[in-house]
């Protein structure tokens, strides 16, 4: 053979091993030193914001709001963004789980989950709570300051966002059980048989755990002990999180119907009949109440009475749990679109046409809006002289 | 034996030139033609961009409006949405689908509308039906949906190797979520569960893509959906990403496997079904059989020379063909009285959607496809001989022709231009033609009263017409005022009059499965003229008249109950019954006499002709049911149409042409070394006008690369009936010649070629082909180097029916004249002869006979070689080793099925083939020229097989022995020793 070739040869693969190895290195681990808390308030940690899942901020971040940056991951991300200390932690329907600096989009690491599954994240003091949709693993722990994972067990596929609070790790778990677990050793604390798969989230509140049900339960349990204090049922399944406020929980079903409840003993305090059936969470400041419907209708209640107080119509579904932030409300819509409603009225402030539907719940971190959608792009909005009161 | 470089671009070049609708193409095949010039719009919706000429408008709007309506339910019911304008493209009825160039391949009677993926277009056609109409609106955008969510979940996942969804799903999901559950879905398990050939969801596999199938799949997903959730459905196709294959995706998501998953649901069809017998009968145990094979509909009863006969229409061979029997001798073979699908003029019976009937002069009246437009046919049976025949200009599709007592007039249910279906009377004599309705209701299966005052028709006109129910209704011919007979959420077909008029059968399906039931009137007789004065006579307000030779009938009541709009025909007198109590179905019911009727059973998965006696009796013996009450009447419906927020604009079709497949290739040959090249093609989006691309370089080494170019562009124009290409090309390259071994040949030309159809199974063709051409050969030099002209002209016949592996019925001809000249240097200078015939003849359902006589000629000065030999011609001898300018081909073989089906068992899982045919043949043929003297005949003798594997592929193997005929004057056959075998690939001939 060629001496010439024979040098091309090696060479060509010297670099493709090279090229390799790297890409096996920058996925095997993420490690962040010395990790500057900035505000823990402000740190979106979980979907839905804090474990009641309200989706509230009480600052204004209100339009004009600037497009800051754009950031590609390798595939859409899923339905959560975490945003802790100006780092954004968000896992693609590909497995990767890419973390971005808020300031700047650039990326700071990525790690690769357990068997190239999608997967979902929740933080939690430095460390994340990785749950994967499918594999044998499915419920993992992060150390983040240690760059190495403290546990990985199997929890079941898990098609819902974790819930981690001091007192656990809860779970409701695809295949008809609701789990909590030490989040420091991953041992399972309790389990509870349900009646059906599970894709809505836990929301947790005054020791009540709440959950939706594919069999059209709503279910609330004893969040220490693990046991059911009650279970309503809806005309079908029930997708969307619940969430809540004081005494009172707020969770749209596939039956179109939208409940308030009692959080002590499950008795309906209000119904509200959207057109079409509600698959995403509400969010709520105490006042208002406000959902999207399969239909593009998003709609605000009176939080008391479930009185419609008005309603806005999308292009297509309301595929995101909005986000109240002061007086305005966020939400995405699969016509692509990021909206801004005057909470009070429910004027269009602004949008944002995105490059793909949008199932990515928008989040609120700082005087940044971070948004997704699903041909793998991030985008962050400002207002151009930071945060500014509307 | 030339070996090209680039063999496969080659073909392709070959199939570029003369694509799919130029059917030249194809030697063979049948015609799709453009009867009609269209003069296309584009109604623009807020999710759709809908293709409809003006004749339709309004029908476009209704449909546009069904499918934005589907597009908002589909959105929320998959949670997704599709980030295109999807193209809807409408034709008013079936006729003109057929038209169609948005797929090259032809759409049989049965096909209710498509998609298409390429460029995600829907097509659907009106069958004079909107509530039939929104069902395929909804079923195709079920598919639109599905696809576009699969597609999207398995991009975001970076699963790129999933084999896609399984036919049952995809289509058993459409027709679930379009329709949910009904009568006829319901017809069909319970028929497939109580005859016992319900096939298991692990063998779907072995009724792909066949009706029951999609019913099967159907109730599947409705067995997945009320036992483990209607979410289910949904979920399969999101967890699609999580599993390699379907079955995996099935025991994710409902927790079983195929096998599990049969278990479960058989049984609880079986805990469903099998108490039905208790109470109800199938229709083979209690009702006379008239027929036993095939698929035998529309029966049509009459009497002649004291002797009964029921004239029908079947598909017992493949074709459907019209058939007439004797009633009194059950053991007679029903015979052939018309044969349809052979002929331009009778492409098409109608085989389930259009009756027959008979008067009392033994003419038999039915419709055909002929052409652009159905026909109207008057036979003489008795004569065989076809008397008349008609068909309207703006009548599209007929169906169901009915004679009037007299015999002088045909009452009938026409389409026209625009998709309205209504009912029509054409006078016998003068062919004049008269319209009865002018609604959009679907007014179908007239019946004309024995005394001529009334038609009794099936149609939607009822308030539960809405959601698609058909009842009976009476139109009354003096005043043109229509009455109710039947009304409710329930469909009643198929109304006939018993000869005295006094009873009048139907099907329904009011309680379950569809039975025979009668309306009769038991309060007496008038005189037919009364009944006649009655209905002249609107002002005989509120009472009431029984008629000797008719039901009792209501008169009209013109400022009655303003809400109730089509006053009812039947007074207190009047008697339902359900006659027959059948497990699966019964349909258009004739009456043979008063006392028996013959009808169309469904069993077994299949339609007989049976016959019921004593119906008097058994009408006595029913118990008596409650005439439909009439009285929810409150309203006329009408059908939505675009209005409100959606917003909707026209334009005016203009051609913009998209991509249909862009693929690139490489190509390496041991001799002429490495190739490469890319070829695309556009067309518009009606598929009117394509254009073809080819580029492809095969230069040795560098300083030949540019001139080794090698590019062809075709543009076809399919838009007219006349259809024609025209294109130019630059080729140069190095090939082999068994013969003549190495040359070079460079071509710079251009060509035109048109076909036309004269109707679907004949077609002339020609075509001019002008270039500058050079060639050399290694050993003999530049032989040619002028502009050189071909020219030829062909004619086509093909009727042929196809089985598995080739054809199995029909004939099949082709003549092609043409001649080749270099008109610079006269270097060439040949004439070409082509004579292909085969026919098939059919021995029984399932064997044929066929043959193949072939010649080709070419003569004259540098005329190419013919090469023959192997699989596809003569047998048994080495592929193209037969060579000459001139060759003769006899082909002879007996088609026989050897193994209908069979699965390989593996540990690992099984592989079902489809069906094995085997043959027996004897071959015969020559090839010859100045070169090679003709001096003995080359023949083969032996069996073979043929095994079908997926849609195209043929797999061949033959075995047998080779002879030789020498000595012309007294024949003397030289067997060769031992037995030749040949495995191969490709259709019979």
């Amino acid at each position: 053979m060629d001496l010439r070739f024979k040098v091309i040869s090696k060479i060509k693969t010297f670099f493709l091993l090279l090229l390799l190895v790297n890409l096996f290195w920058s996925c095997r681990s993420v490690k962040i030193k010395n990790i500057q808390t900035v505000s823990t308030e402000e740190n979106w940690t979980l979907y839905g914001g804090d474990p009641s899942r309200v989706n509230y901020r009480a600052a204004t971040l209100a339009p004009p709001l600037e497009h800051v940056w754009t950031y590609k991951a390798t595939s859409a991300p899923g339905k959560t963004l975490t945003v802790a200390n100006g780092l954004i932690y968000f896992v693609t329907l590909d497995g990767r789980l890419d973390i971005v600096k808020i300031e700047t989009g650039e990326k700071f690491g990525r790690l690769k989950t357990a068997g190239h599954f999608e997967a979902t994240c929740a933080f939690y003091q430095n460390n994340l709570i990785i749950a994967s949709r499918y594999g044998d693993k499915t419920l993992a722990a992060y150390d983040l300051e240690k760059g190495k994972y403290l546990w990985k067990i199997n929890a079941g596929d898990i098609a819902s966002e974790p819930l981690f609070t001091s007192e656990g790790v809860f779970v409701s778990a695809l295949y008809n059980h609701i789990d909590k677990y030490n989040w420091e050793s991953g041992e399972r604390i309790w389990t509870f048989k349900s009646g059906g798969q599970h894709r809505s989230s836990p929301a947790l509140s005054q020791n009540t755990l709440v959950v939706g049900c594919d069999d059209g339960t709503i279910y609330a349990l004893n969040a220490e002990k693990g046991t059911l204090k009650w279970k309503v049922a809806t005309g079908a399944s029930v997708f969307a999180t619940p969430i809540i406020q004081s005494e009172n929980i707020f969770v749209g079903s596939s039956d179109s119907i939208f409940y308030s409840l009692n959080l002590e003993n499950g008795e309906i305090v209000w119904e509200f009949q959207a057109d079409r059936p509600i698959y995403e969470a509400a969010a709520t400041d105490g006042e208002h109440v406000v959902f999207g419907a399969s239909d593009g209708q998003f709609y605000c209640l009176d939080f008391e009475s479930g009185e419609e107080l008005w309603s806005f119509k999308a292009e297509s579904v309301v595929s995101t749990a909005p986000l109240i932030s002061g007086d305005v409300v966020f939400f995405g819509s699969l016509d692509r679109h990021y909206y801004c409603l005057d909470l009070r009225n429910g004027n269009k402030l602004w949008s944002f046409e995105t490059k793909g539907r949008i199932r990515t719940s928008p989040v609120l971190w700082g005087k940044y809006i971070i948004g997704a959608s699903e041909n793998r792009f991030l985008y962050a909005f400002s207002p151009p002289d930071s945060l500014s009161t509307y | 034996m030339k070996f090209k470089i680039f063999q496969t671009i080659t073909v392709l070049l070959g199939l570029l030139l003369f694509n799919s609708n130029l059917s030249g193409q194809y030697y063979f095949g049948r015609n799709k033609i453009q009867y009609d010039d269209f003069d296309w719009k584009i109604l623009k919706t807020d999710h759709f961009d809908v293709y409809f000429y003006p004749e339709m408008g309004e029908l476009a709007e209704i449909g546009a409006a069904f499918a934005e309506e589907a597009y908002r339910r589909l959105e929320s019911q998959t949670n997704h949405n599709v980030n295109r304008r999807i193209p809807l493209i409408f034709y008013s009825n079936h006729s003109h689908f057929q038209q169609t160039n948005t797929i090259p391949s032809f759409l049989p009677e049965g096909t209710g509308g498509f998609f298409e993926f390429m460029k995600g277009r829907v097509v659907i056609p009106s069958r004079g039906s909107i509530h039939s109409f929104k069902h395929v609106i909804n079923h195709e955008l079920v598919h639109v949906f599905t696809r576009g969510r699969m597609a999207r979940i398995l991009k975001d996942h970076h699963r790129t190797t999933f084999r896609g969804m399984p036919l049952w799903f995809t289509e058993g999901i459409a027709e679930y979520w379009s329709q949910g559950w009904n009568s006829q879905a319901e017809m069909i398990i319970r028929d497939a569960v109580l005859s016992g050939h319900l096939v298991p969801l692990q063998d779907m596999d072995s009724i792909y893509g066949t009706f029951l199938m999609y019913k099967e799949g159907q109730a599947i997903c409705k067995y997945i959906a009320e036992k483990f959730g209607k979410e289910k459905l949904l979920q399969l196709i999101e967890n699609l990403w999580k599993e390699s294959s379907f079955s995996d995706v099935m025991k994710l998501t409902i927790g079983l496997t195929y096998k599990e998953f049969d278990e479960k649901w058989i049984y609880d069809l079986k805990k469903r079904y099998y108490p039905e017998l208790e109470e109800a009968d199938s229709p083979k145990m209690v009702t006379k059989a008239i027929t036993k094979d095939g698929l035998n509909t529309k029966p049509a009863v009459f009497s002649k020379n004291d002797k009964n006969w029921v004239a029908f229409i079947a598909n017992r061979v493949g074709y459907s063909n019209i058939y007439l029997k004797s009633l009194d001798d059950s053991e007679s073979k029903p015979e052939v009285l018309i044969k349809g699908e052979r002929t331009s003029d009778f492409e098409s019976f109608k085989l389930l959607n259009s009756k027959i009937d008979v008067n009392d002069y033994g003419e038999l009246t039915f419709v055909s496809k002929s052409g652009a437009h159905d026909v109207i046919y008057v036979f003489d049976i008795q004569e065989k001989v076809i008397l008349r025949k008609f068909s309207f200009e703006n009548l599209v599709t007929l169906s169901s022709p009915n004679w009037s007592p007299d015999g002088k007039q045909i009452v009938f249910s026409g389409i026209n231009f625009a998709g309205v279906s209504d009912l029509y009377i054409v006078d016998e004599e003068s062919g004049e033609l008269q319209r009865l309705t002018n609604d959009f209701y679907d007014d179908r299966d007239p019946a004309w009263s024995p005394d001529a005052g009334a038609i009794a028709f099936s149609s939607d006109r009822s308030y539960f017409g809405r959601d698609g129910h058909m009842n009976l209704f009476l139109y009354n011919l003096q005043t043109g005022e229509i009455q109710y007979l039947t009304e409710g959420a329930h469909n009643d077909y198929a109304p006939s009059w018993s000869h005295d008029g006094e009873s009048l059968a139907f099907t329904s399906d009011r309680d379950g499965p569809f039975n025979i039931w009668i309306i009769k009137n038991n309060a007496g007789k008038v005189e037919p003229s009364l009944i006649a004065d009655n209905f002249a006579d609107p002002t005989n307000n509120g009472e009431a008249h029984t008629g000797k030779n008719g039901l009792t009938l209501n008169p009209v009541f013109e400022n009655g109950d303003t809400n109730t709009l089509y006053p009812s025909a039947l007074e207190k007198t009047d008697q339902l019954k359900k006659l027959t109590n059948f497990t699966t179905g019964a349909f258009d019911p004739v009456w043979l006499d008063e006392d028996n009727l013959v009808f169309t059973a469904f069993e077994n998965f299949s339609f007989q002709l049976r016959q019921v006696n004593h119906v008097e009796d058994k009408f006595a013996e029913a118990p008596s049911v409650k005439n439909d009450t009439l009285l929810t009447v409150t309203d006329y419906w009408t059908a939505n149409k675009l209005a409100g927020e959606v917003r909707s604009s026209t334009v005016k079709y203009k051609r913009k042409f998209n991509l249909d497949i862009a693929q690139s290739a490489v190509s390496h040959d041991p001799i002429f070394g490495v190739s490469g090249g890319a070829q695309l093609a556009v067309s518009d989006m009606l598929g009117n006008r394509q254009y073809y691309f080819l580029i492809y370089n095969n230069a040795q080494v560098r300083s030949d690369f540019l001139s080794s170019w090698n590019v062809a562009v075709t543009r076809v124009e399919l838009s007219k009936r006349i259809n024609y290409a025209i294109g130019g090309y630059r080729l140069k390259g190095q090939f082999y010649d068994r013969v003549d071994s190495f040359f070079e040949q460079k071509q710079l030309g251009g060509f035109v070629a048109a076909s036309y159809p004269f109707s679907t199974f004949k077609r002339i063709e020609a075509s001019i082909n002008l270039r500058k051409e050079e060639r050399s050969y290694a050993f003999r030099g530049k032989v040619i180097d002028g502009i050189v002209v071909s020219n030829s002209i062909s004619y086509v016949k093909d009727n042929s029916l196809w089985g598995i592996t080739g054809p199995i019925d029909g004939e099949r001809f082709n003549l092609t004249l043409g001649n080749t000249l270099d008109i610079q240097n006269n270097d060439v200078s040949f004439f070409t002869i082509i004579a292909d015939y085969r026919h098939y003849f059919r021995l029984s359902r399932r064997t044929t006979y066929a043959v193949r006589l072939m010649t080709r000629i070419n003569q004259g000065k540098e005329a190419f070689r013919y090469f023959m030999g192997g699989s596809w011609d003569l047998r048994l001898y080495p592929r193209w080793t037969i060579w000459g300018r001139k060759l003769f081909l006899v082909n002879q073989e007996v088609r026989v099925p050897f193994l209908d089906w069979f699965v390989l068992r593996f540990p690992f899982g099984g592989l079902g083939l489809r069906a094995i045919q085997g043959a027996v043949f004897v071959d015969l043929g020559q090839a010859w020229d100045r070169d090679y003297q003709f001096n003995e005949v080359l023949g083969s003798l032996g069996v073979g097989w043929r095994l079908r594997l997926g849609g195209f592929l043929v797999l061949r193997y033959e075995i047998g022995r080779r002879f030789q005929v020498t000595d012309f004057s007294s024949p003397n056959i030289n067997f060769e020793p031992g037995l030749k075998k040949a495995f191969w690939f490709g259709f019979d001939f």
